[in-house]
């Protein structure tokens, strides 16, 4: 989040930076919540839930603080509607590429793989899944997963290579 | 995951995007290796399905907008609604739990009950009294409409409430008359206060009070031992004809008529007795130059004699 040295201490009841707020986050948290739980109508309730939640108390919500209010309100919200649902994940392809140094000669485009990938995403653990989605799709760093959720680099790491064993095994050979 | 240090290493570079040429040479090396890169890249290529970001804005903006106590009241209806539901629950257990127990005596009949606390109470026709039978030993508090004797056993205060007046008392044998207007208390033993507006009086063994035409309370003698209608009389001194026939019609479950020619503030001293109605209304006619004329079965005309 960009931090202008007057903003920081503004609360975000003024339209303007509610909006910028919301064009910056809305996306990272609907994808968040989504890898989490799988489920694309809810995470985008959720989103429009904390956002509304955020306005009805703007006036206790310095703008530097509106980032971690959002993603527990909106964690919150979806522990009590999205979780116990199965995990439906569903994705495009994106066009451009994220990595320019990803070397490896390797475009897996045929529709089958794409469906083996996604169904077998969805079987990952919630905390798994959510790490090595915001990794891979988001592009986030371990140290930023991290920070973002709150646990170590070890931790992150972890879970990203045991995401990758399990999808290894369920795939099978490529 | 069997991968050795160097390979996690490698692979966590090549994940964080931070992979020198050496690191990706190494990789092409290493077909185990390659396959998690393979697969992490083809996720990678993966796409969440479009945000749509200003449609999405204007739809918030839409709801916030929508007055709050829209959803707040939907929620206190869902509260009212359990808190409803919880006082009815509570009512009907209240209800159920402090209902008094009710006991009314036909015309023509008498009943006895006992009370928690062994007390008698002997209810004379045409009466109906009521109590709380669950909290009876901390309140003794009796409502009554009609007459009935009371033998109290030993205890706390023990009320009877009438429309007229209250009689209280601790342990002792008393009768209580109500009747539309008429309010007579006989104390038989103990002590009794009998309460009428403002008025109270205390009653020793012996004496009776009467509530009088023109709203005060008046102290007399008895003789009897138990009021008479206990005993199969009922008794009267100095009462009108009205009282005497409502109490005749009580006891024998009567309908009596009476012709314009009969006073009804007329006075009469005397007693009858149950059982037998000819006798009966012999005995109230006869001393009032009155005769009496069946229509029906329990039907009665009264007129003056000529």
């Amino acid at each position: 989040m960009q931090s202008n040295p007057t903003e920081i201490t503004q609360n975000v009841c003024e339209d303007r930076l509610y909006q910028s707020i919301f064009n910056q986050l809305a996306p990272k948290i609907r994808n968040y919540i989504y890898f989490k739980f799988g489920n694309l109508e809810k995470a985008e309730d959720v989103v429009q839930e904390a956002f509304i939640k955020l306005w009805e108390n703007c006036s206790k919500v310095p703008y530097g603080k509106a980032k971690s209010y959002l993603y527990t309100i909106a964690t919150n919200l979806s522990l009590n509607e999205v979780a116990h649902q199965k995990v439906k994940l569903k994705f495009g392809n994106q066009s451009t590429k994220k990595h320019t140094n990803e070397s490896p000669e390797f475009i897996l485009e045929t529709e089958e793989f794409k469906t083996k990938l996604e169904n077998s995403i969805a079987n990952l653990s919630e905390a798994q899944r959510t790490a090595f989605l915001l990794n891979r799709i988001e592009g986030m760093k371990y140290v930023e997963i991290a920070e973002h959720l709150q646990i170590s680099v070890k931790a992150v790491e972890k879970r990203i290579h045991n995401a990758l064993m399990v999808l290894r095994e369920e795939i099978g050979n490529i | 995951m069997n991968l050795n240090f160097t390979q996690k290493e490698l692979l966590n570079r090549w994940l964080n995007a931070e992979a020198d040429e050496s690191d990706i040479a190494a990789i092409k090396n290493d077909p185990e290796l390659l396959e998690y890169i393979q697969i992490s890249q083809a996720a990678s290529h993966l796409a969440t399905p479009e945000y749509e970001l200003e449609k999405a804005y204007e739809k918030l903006i839409a709801k916030r907008n929508q007055p709050q106590k829209v959803y707040k009241l939907f929620t206190f209806q869902k509260v009212y609604r359990y808190a409803a539901i919880l006082i009815a629950l509570v009512g009907v257990y209240y209800f159920f739990q402090t209902r008094p127990s009710v006991i009314e005596v036909a015309y023509a009949q008498q009943s006895e009950i006992v009370l928690p606390d062994a007390s008698e109470v002997l209810i004379n026709a045409g009466s109906k009294l009521s109590y709380q039978k669950n909290n009876w030993n901390k309140k003794r508090l009796i409502h009554l409409e009609g007459e009935a004797y009371f033998k109290v056993s030993k205890g706390g205060k023990f009320t009877v409430q009438t429309s007229l007046g209250n009689v209280q008392v601790v342990g002792t044998q008393f009768n209580v008359n109500q009747r539309e207007n008429l309010f007579e208390v006989e104390c038989y033993q103990g002590k009794v206060d009998v309460s009428h507006g403002r008025e109270i009086i205390r009653l020793t063994p012996g004496k009776c009070v009467k509530l009088s035409t023109d709203g005060t309370l008046v102290l007399s003698s008895i003789v009897a031992k138990a009021p008479f209608w206990t005993t199969g009389v009922s008794n009267f001194e100095n009462e009108s004809l009205q009282i005497v026939l409502d109490e005749l019609k009580r006891q024998y479950n009567l309908q009596i008529d009476v012709d314009s020619t009969v006073s009804l503030d007329q006075r009469f001293t005397g007693s009858f007795k149950r059982g037998n109605l000819d006798l009966a209304l012999k005995t109230i006619c006869l001393p009032l130059k009155l005769t009496y004329r069946f229509i029906a079965d329990k039907k009665v005309v009264l007129h003056a004699e000529n």
